[in-house]
C-alpha cells in the first residue's frame, strides 16, 4: 500500500460516525421480518385449528333419521355439531379397518356440510378425491392438518388424538 | 465485536489480544467523563484507533491487513486527487451525509466490507441475500461515491 493510499485508508476510518458503524453491525431488519411472517403463519394455522376445535366442541343436534348419534357413540364417535344445523343425517361407512367412518351431513348459514371422522392410526384421505386449485399441508409430530379448495368446495382436515377429522363443504 | 474489528485489521494474535485488553481501559477511563450515546459505536472506534496505530507500527515493518488490502478496491474507485486536497472536518461531514442518503441496506454492506473488511460472502451469509447482491450494491455504492465527490469537489 502507498503512502498516499494509506493515508487515504485511515482517513477514511476515522470519518464515519458512532450510530453509521454501530447500525452496521446490527442483526438487518429482514430477518426480522422473516421471523414475523413465520410467527404470522403459525398463528394463522392456530387460529384456525381452535376454531375447528371449538366449533367441534358445541352441543349435537338431535338426530332425524337412519343412523342416529348413539350409534356412532358405540364406535366411540361424538360428532358435534353447531347450534343452528338443520336436515342433520347421521351415517356410518365402511372403511379398510374394522371400525367405520362416522359422518354427519347437515346443513348451516345456508350451506351444505359434511363432517366425518375415523379413528385411524395415521393421517389418512376420508373424503373422495378432487381436483383442487388450492391446497396447503402442514404436520408436527402426531398432528397434521390440510385445506383444500377449489371454485365449488372447501375442505379442512386434521388428524390428533388418533382420529382423522375432516369437514367439507 | 472489538476481536473481530482488531482480526480485520491485524494479524497477530498477541497484537489482537492486547488490543482488545487496551480498549476495555480506555474506555474505563473515558467514561466518565464522555456519556457516549451509541456504545457500540464508540467501543468500536477505540478498537479500532488502538488497532491501526498498531498496523502504522506494524506497516513499517511490511505487515499489511485484510482491511487495509480490502480498501484498496474501495480506493481504486476515488477520483484521482486533485491540486486541492479537501481538509478533514469537511472530508467526514461529507463521507456521513453522504452515507445517510444512502439506503439502509446498502450502507450496511458498505461499511461492513470496508470499515469492518467482511468479505463478500460473509455479509451475504450474515444478512440472509445472496454474494451477487452484496457484490452489486457495493459496486453501485462506490460509483456513486465517486460521483458525489466529484459533483462537490472532495479530494483526498
Amino acid at each position: 500500500m502507498s503512502e498516499r493510499m494509506y493515508a487515504r485508508f485511515l482517513l477514511f476510518m476515522n470519518a464515519v460516525d458512532d450510530d453509521l458503524l454501530e447500525e452496521a453491525l446490527a442483526v438487518p431488519k429482514r430477518k426480522a421480518i422473516l421471523h414475523w411472517k413465520a410467527l404470522t403463519a403459525a398463528v394463522a394455522c392456530l387460529c384456525v385449528v381452535l376454531g375447528i376445535l371449538l366449533w367441534q366442541g358445541r352441543s349435537p343436534a338431535s338426530p332425524e333419521s337412519g343412523v342416529t348419534a348413539a350409534d356412532l357413540a358405540g364406535y366411540g364417535y361424538a360428532l358435534p355439531l353447531p347450534t343452528d344445523a338443520r336436515e342433520v343425517l347421521y351415517d356410518l361407512l365402511p372403511s379398510p379397518s374394522e371400525i367405520p367412518i362416522a359422518q354427519v351431513r347437515f346443513g348451516t348459514g345456508g350451506h351444505a356440510v359434511t363432517l366425518r371422522a375415523w379413528r385411524t392410526e395415521a393421517p389418512q384421505e376420508i373424503f373422495d378425491e378432487e381436483i383442487w386449485t388450492d391446497q396447503m399441508d402442514w404436520s408436527d409430530g402426531g398432528t397434521a392438518l390440510s385445506l383444500r379448495s377449489n371454485a365449488q368446495t372447501a375442505q379442512v382436515s386434521w388428524y390428533a388424538d388418533e382420529t382423522q377429522w375432516s369437514v367439507r363443504s | 465485536m472489538c476481536r473481530a474489528i482488531a482480526r480485520r485489521i491485524l494479524w497477530d494474535e498477541r497484537d489482537i489480544e492486547e488490543c482488545v485488553n487496551d480498549t476495555w481501559l480506555q474506555t474505563w477511563n473515558a467514561i466518565p467523563p464522555q456519556r457516549p450515546a451509541y456504545l457500540g459505536g464508540f467501543v468500536g472506534r477505540i478498537t479500532r484507533n488502538l488497532a491501526l496505530n498498531r498496523l502504522d507500527y506494524n506497516r513499517a515493518q511490511k505487515r499489511e491487513s485484510t482491511l487495509a488490502e480490502t480498501f484498496g478496491e474501495l480506493d481504486n474507485s476515488l477520483p484521482a486527487p486533485g491540486d486541492m486536497v479537501t481538509d478533514e472536518v469537511t472530508f467526514r461531514e461529507f463521507l456521513n451525509r453522504f452515507l445517510r442518503r444512502q439506503r439502509e441496506e446498502y450502507r450496511r454492506y458498505f461499511l461492513r466490507r470496508y470499515w469492518y473488511g467482511m468479505s463478500v460472502q460473509e455479509i451475504a451469509r450474515e444478512c440472509g441475500v445472496g454474494e451477487e447482491k452484496v457484490k452489486s450494491a457495493l459496486f453501485r455504492t462506490r460509483n456513486k461515491l465517486r460521483q458525489a465527490m466529484e459533483e462537490e469537489g472532495i479530494y483526498v
